[in-house]
């Protein structure tokens, strides 16, 4: 009984710890929602007025940055599968050192990153036309390349080469067993990638910053920062910030609940 | 023929895209950071002393960057470590809820700096409680130990990463065993269970380093124009757009590389298979 009472006080403790560490977690973007739902002036104290002020200037960013976000996701899944595919389907010398070049940029910080690339845009003048919407996708598509290629290369790992081989034996062509044998089953693990991707091209901001200079396009989190520099402590931009942040976690939630957490252990979550 | 061709025309367009918009990038970088102040736009003049300035005038930016840094990574262990411990061994109820609350940071550390800037400034949830300890709003919000905070924040779920998974594979069994062979609680978590996992606290730190001296929007939005702490990240921006000095700001740029490639080797190494 002793021994029972105590489990469950230890029990307690580490819930109220790991609450305790989430809601501090949980701080900034909750207090930047209670901001933008905040009605200073008398007595409704709750109104959506932040928000209704945004729509027409705030919107068509957040549409730029989901356009940018689902463009570089396209590019990336049709890189990194024939790439995963080949990394881990056939035997390669330098195994190590093609994997090394490809997930490089992943270890750089953004800052540099960012620099590295408008100097290129500037300088080489192939790259001139990339001063664009097209800019922003190359560079996205390409820094976030390392998360999509680790997804796929996990995703393939996990499928048992067999039902590949048996296709073959059952005459199926290289190009059929890929499409409907190999592709349908390591469909769910590509979609940790997408996901990733897709929340991280979406909120990227330092690249973004560097970029918007040169291409005149405000994506969603610089227009968020240009308002804080801006104008500072206003309802409108906590509206603005709390936009991004819900339909981030939104995309997160319907990926969770129609996939589960199993494909993202291990890259994010524990 | 063909066959012996697949694989080089899968691995193909995936090197042509690292190759075009990362090692050119790079390798431009790394020329234009030899060179003088805006030179490479005109007839480049070479030099080392962007090379020499980057210590001599801006070591102090870098011992800030690197000391903050390595503060917010600390503190993240030391938080992270318990969260991880508890997460992999007793949490049953809620764990999903928790796994996705951690997804929060991800989302960049923006957010987190403008929801630190309402919780601090005049008017917010926390304004009372400053006054009361006689500080003012301004000095606690662009302070070193606010900005670590935020920082520590930012890349707290990174660190608890990586000491789940080195903590994943320590098995339970041994510290059962310690337990039954009389150790306490507290000799079993400090003679097994901390040496077991001492891999995954030195990758949680390294990793949380690299992330921490490569932050933008945190180390600029609080208090990014007090000298005593400016952070690399906001220099280099503000030497390449505004003093127009690229030479300069690519030989920070490179710099930073350097250290962030040294530690995330490290990191690796000492993380043997977590993916990031």
């Amino acid at each position: 009984m002793r021994y029972e009472a105590r489990e469950r006080l230890f029990t307690a403790a580490a819930y109220l710890y790991v609450v305790a560490c989430c809601i501090v977690m949980l701080l900034p973007f909750g207090v930047t929602f209670l901001r933008s739902i905040a009605f200073t002036e008398g007595f409704p104290f709750v109104s959506i007025e932040s928000y209704t002020n945004i729509v027409g200037h705030f919107w068509p960013r957040v549409g730029i940055s989901v356009n940018i976000g689902i463009a570089t996701v396209i590019v990336d899944v049709l890189v990194a599968v024939p790439a995963a595919f080949a990394l881990t389907r056939y035997t390669w010398k330098a195994r190590r050192v093609i994997y090394l070049i490809l997930t490089a940029v992943w270890y750089i910080p953004g800052i540099s990153y960012a620099l590295a690339l408008i100097l290129a845009y500037y300088l080489i003048f192939i790259y001139r036309p990339l001063l664009g919407f097209w800019g922003y996708v190359a560079a996205y598509s390409c820094g976030f390349f390392p998360i999509m290629l680790m997804s796929c290369i996990v995703a393939f790992r996990q499928l048992d080469p067999s039902y590949e081989e048996a296709a073959n034996c059952l005459g199926a062509g290289r190009l059929r067993t890929f499409l409907s044998v190999t592709l349908p089953l390591i469909g769910p693990g590509v979609t940790a990638g997408i996901l990733l991707t897709f929340v991280l091209s979406f909120n990227e901001f330092v690249t973004a910053l560097l970029l918007s200079g040169p291409t005149r396009i405000l994506t969603a989190p610089v227009k968020v920062f240009d308002d804080i520099q801006h104008a500072g402590m206003h309802g409108f931009i906590a509206a603005e910030a709390s936009v991004l942040q819900i339909v981030s976690f939104a995309a997160c939630l319907i990926y969770l609940r129609v996939v589960g957490t199993r494909y993202l252990r291990g890259t994010i979550l524990i | 023929m063909a066959r012996k061709f697949a694989k080089y025309v899968m691995i193909a367009p995936a090197l042509a895209l690292a190759v075009l918009f990362f090692f050119v990038p790079a390798a431009l970088l790394f020329m234009v950071s030899v060179t003088e102040k805006g030179s490479f736009f005109y007839t480049p003049i070479l030099t080392t002393i962007n090379y020499v300035e980057s210590v001599t005038i801006y070591g102090f930016d870098f011992r800030n960057t690197l000391t903050m840094a390595a503060g917010a990574a600390f503190l993240d262990v030391l938080f992270a470590y318990p969260f991880a411990y508890l997460m992999t061994r007793k949490i049953r109820r809620f764990a999903d809820v928790f796994r996705s609350i951690l997804l929060f940071p991800l989302f960049g550390e923006l957010y987190i700096a403008f929801g630190l800037w309402y919780l601090f400034l005049p008017g917010g949830p926390m304004a009372f409680i400053l006054r009361g300890m006689g500080l003012s709003a301004f000095e606690a919000l662009y302070s070193v130990p606010s900005a670590v905070a935020a920082l520590a924040i930012f890349t707290f779920p990174f660190a608890v990463l990586q000491i789940g998974v080195a903590l994943s594979q320590v098995d339970p069994v041994v510290e059962e065993a310690a337990m039954s062979l009389g150790a306490g609680p507290i000799e079993t978590l400090f003679r097994i269970v901390i040496p077991l996992s001492g891999s995954g606290i030195l990758s949680g730190w390294l990793m949380s380093f690299g992330w921490n001296i490569g932050a933008f929007a945190i180390p600029i939005l609080m208090g990014g124009a007090i000298v005593g702490q400016r952070v690399l990240s906001v220099q280099i921006r503000s030497i390449a757009l505004l003093m127009m000095d690229y030479g300069l700001a690519a030989a920070l740029a490179v710099t930073l590389v350097v250290i962030a490639v040294a530690t995330s080797y490290v990191s690796i190494r000492a993380s043997k298979g977590a993916l990031m």
